[in-house]
């Protein structure tokens, strides 16, 4: 039972990175924006991170600094994609490709770097229960602040007037447009929020999940992120729940191999995939439905005036 | 009239180009007639060595390892060699129009450093008779190529030892990159290593089907831990295993170059070890 505890609090930290970028990019897709360029983002996210913490040793620092090249990043894409009106898929593809380029050129000093000791969190009196300590209670501030998140962009989504707004600018910019409301203004804030996220991602990933920095280590995470928002039909809770499916299928798998199950680990290695996509899938099977819950405006270009 | 101009200039263009390498071969042929008298060539044209690694010279592993063995032959030979590298080459059929394009900018020495280089390399050496290649860790020669490899199992079995004397639970966890006879070996030589001073020990093995993904290695490493493993051995290409190891105070050995940085700060008793199995590929045999 205790190695089940133990397996559950793994998944809570592997989904976090998921879940933070996906819930990122379902703000971007919402106000209408298609960001192909999460893996970039991440990626030099997660260098700015890391090296803000080797230099000043403060892991919130970091953070920052994760959130701010995200946001940078995400900003230049903004102005290129909302008002050069350039390709969105192809604009972000660019920005993942320069990226990941970036990155690699930015941490060549970084490599053999070494942060210091990573502090272990648990909540006082909680993390002292039997097994729900262990699975719950001993993660990170920033797994209990993704699961905030998502409540919060619930709300914020759903019945505030601010939310209400960027939906709108999603479904039909025009209208917004009519009614005065600063559609390129909204949308840059969107697609530079989405960024921030991404950012924070990508610097949780190379401060805490993985202390180090190697070119390359975010290995695909932004991608699987940009799918699970499509999978999760732009619905927050959904993204939430295929991250975290996602993150324990993997430890899930890992775990099966050690057990010694005699299966091949190539099939397991291809399970998280496997199972998020067929869930989400079953979840969102109505036609009516998907076409309901996606922005109707996505990846299309908006120039008032027109 | 346009079309016949096109053609003639094209026409002149190749005789210039036909003329021109003729040229250039009688001026190469003269060379080494008016060279054979001496002794021993005073300036001889460079070696020029080329390596395709399968991944970022910045991993901090495998192709970090290879990228010193290269910088140790420029270091060592000066100016009689001429290297250069293409990193992050897939294993697959770019591998194959990479080492082509190395073979026909001249290089005589092409180091392939993965095992998924093989079949690539074996149609490109039957093309290219007068090159040499290096392929590691494979299985699969021609009269110009060879295979090149470190004897790691036997670091391997002295990790193996170690693990078997320091494990407290008498499980070890291994994370491994993908299924190749080589790492299988590895990983063997590690069991019957640590057997041979603690038979009771189990080894659970993980694959993680690819030689670098830092996270899907992290995963793996807790994994292991959170299965009771408490020493792990890594067969992958980045230092994550080693880090993950660290937070939880577990031991790791790995086989690589040496990490001065990343000190022991588990408790006391515990501590990494890394072994001297330096991965010296870089010695080119008779160049």
């Amino acid at each position: 039972m205790e190695t089940y505890a133990l397996l559950f609090a793994a998944t809570l930290n592997a989904g976090t990175v998921l879940a933070i970028a996906a819930l990122g990019l379902l703000i971007n897709e919402k106000a209408g924006v298609v960001n192909l360029g999460a893996e970039g983002m991440m990626l030099c996210a997660a260098i700015a991170g890391f090296a803000a913490v080797v230099h000043t040793g403060n892991d919130w620092i970091g953070f920052a600094a994760g959130m701010g090249a995200g946001a940078l990043l995400a900003a230049v894409f903004g102005l290129l994609v909302i008002w050069l009106g350039t390709n969105q898929y192809a604009t972000g593809l660019a920005l993942s490709l320069f990226g990941v380029g970036f990155s690699a050129f930015a941490g060549i000093g970084y490599v053999q770097e070494k942060l210091p000791e990573r502090p272990q969190f648990a909540i006082p009196g909680l993390a002292d229960l039997p097994l729900l300590g262990n699975a719950l209670f001993k993660q990170h501030p920033i797994v209990y602040l993704t699961i905030a998140l998502c409540i919060g962009l619930i709300v914020w989504l759903g019945r505030t007037r601010t939310g209400l707004v960027l939906r709108a600018v999603g479904e039909s910019p025009e209208s917004a447009h009519a009614l005065g409301y600063p559609v390129r203004r909204i949308r840059l804030a969107a697609v530079v929020a989405g960024g921030a996220l991404c950012g924070l991602a990508g610097a949780y990933i190379s401060v805490i999940y993985t202390p180090l920095w190697v070119e390359g280590m975010v290995a695909g995470k932004g991608w699987i992120a940009l799918a699970l928002t499509t999978f999760a039909t732009w619905r927050p809770a959904r993204v939430l729940l295929g991250a975290y499916l996602f993150g324990g299928v993997t430890m899930l798998q890992f775990h099966l191999q050690g057990v010694g199950v005699e299966v091949p680990s190539e099939a397991l290695s291809a399970l998280p995939y496997v199972a998020t996509i067929v869930v989400l899938a079953l979840i969102s099977r109505n036609p009516t439905w998907i076409r309901v819950n996606m922005p109707a405006s996505l990846g299309r270009a908006f120039h008032p005036g027109s | 009239m346009t079309d016949f101009s096109k053609r003639s200039v094209i026409k002149l263009a190749a005789l210039t180009a036909i003329a021109a390498a003729a040229l250039v071969g009688c001026g190469k042929k003269e060379e080494p007639k008016a060279e054979a008298p001496a002794a021993a060539p005073a300036k001889a044209e460079p070696l020029k060595i080329a390596f395709a690694y399968v991944g970022p010279v910045g991993d901090g592993g495998w192709t970090f390892a290879h990228d010193n063995g290269r910088k140790a032959i420029e270091k060592e030979f000066g100016d009689k060699v001429v290297t250069s590298f293409v990193e992050k080459v897939p294993e697959s059929a770019d591998a194959e129009r990479v080492i082509r394009d190395m073979a026909s900018q001249g290089n005589k020495l092409i180091f392939g450093t993965t095992f998924g280089y093989m079949e690539p390399m074996l149609k490109v050496a039957a093309d290219f008779k007068d090159v040499k290649f290096e392929h590691a860790t494979g299985y699969k020669g021609a009269e110009n190529m060879r295979t090149y490899d470190s004897r790691t199992y036997e670091g391997a079995y002295m990790a193996g030892v170690i693990a078997g004397k320091m494990t407290k639970s008498n499980t070890l966890g291994v994370v491994a990159s993908i299924p190749i006879p080589e790492v299988i070996r590895n990983i063997n030589s590690f069991t019957l290593g640590a057997q041979s001073v603690n038979p009771k020990i189990k080894t659970k093995v993980v694959w993680v089907n690819e030689w670098f993904n830092p996270p899907k290695e992290t995963e793996a490493a807790t994994s292991l831990i959170n299965g009771g493993a408490d020493v792990l051995f890594q067969n992958t290409d980045s230092s994550a295993v080693l880090q993950t190891a660290e937070k939880n105070g577990q031991a790791c050995l790995r086989l690589g170059q040496r990490h001065d940085r990343l000190r022991p700060q588990g408790p006391p008793g515990l501590g990494h070890h890394q072994l001297g199995a330096v991965l010296r590929s870089g010695r080119a045999r008779g160049a």
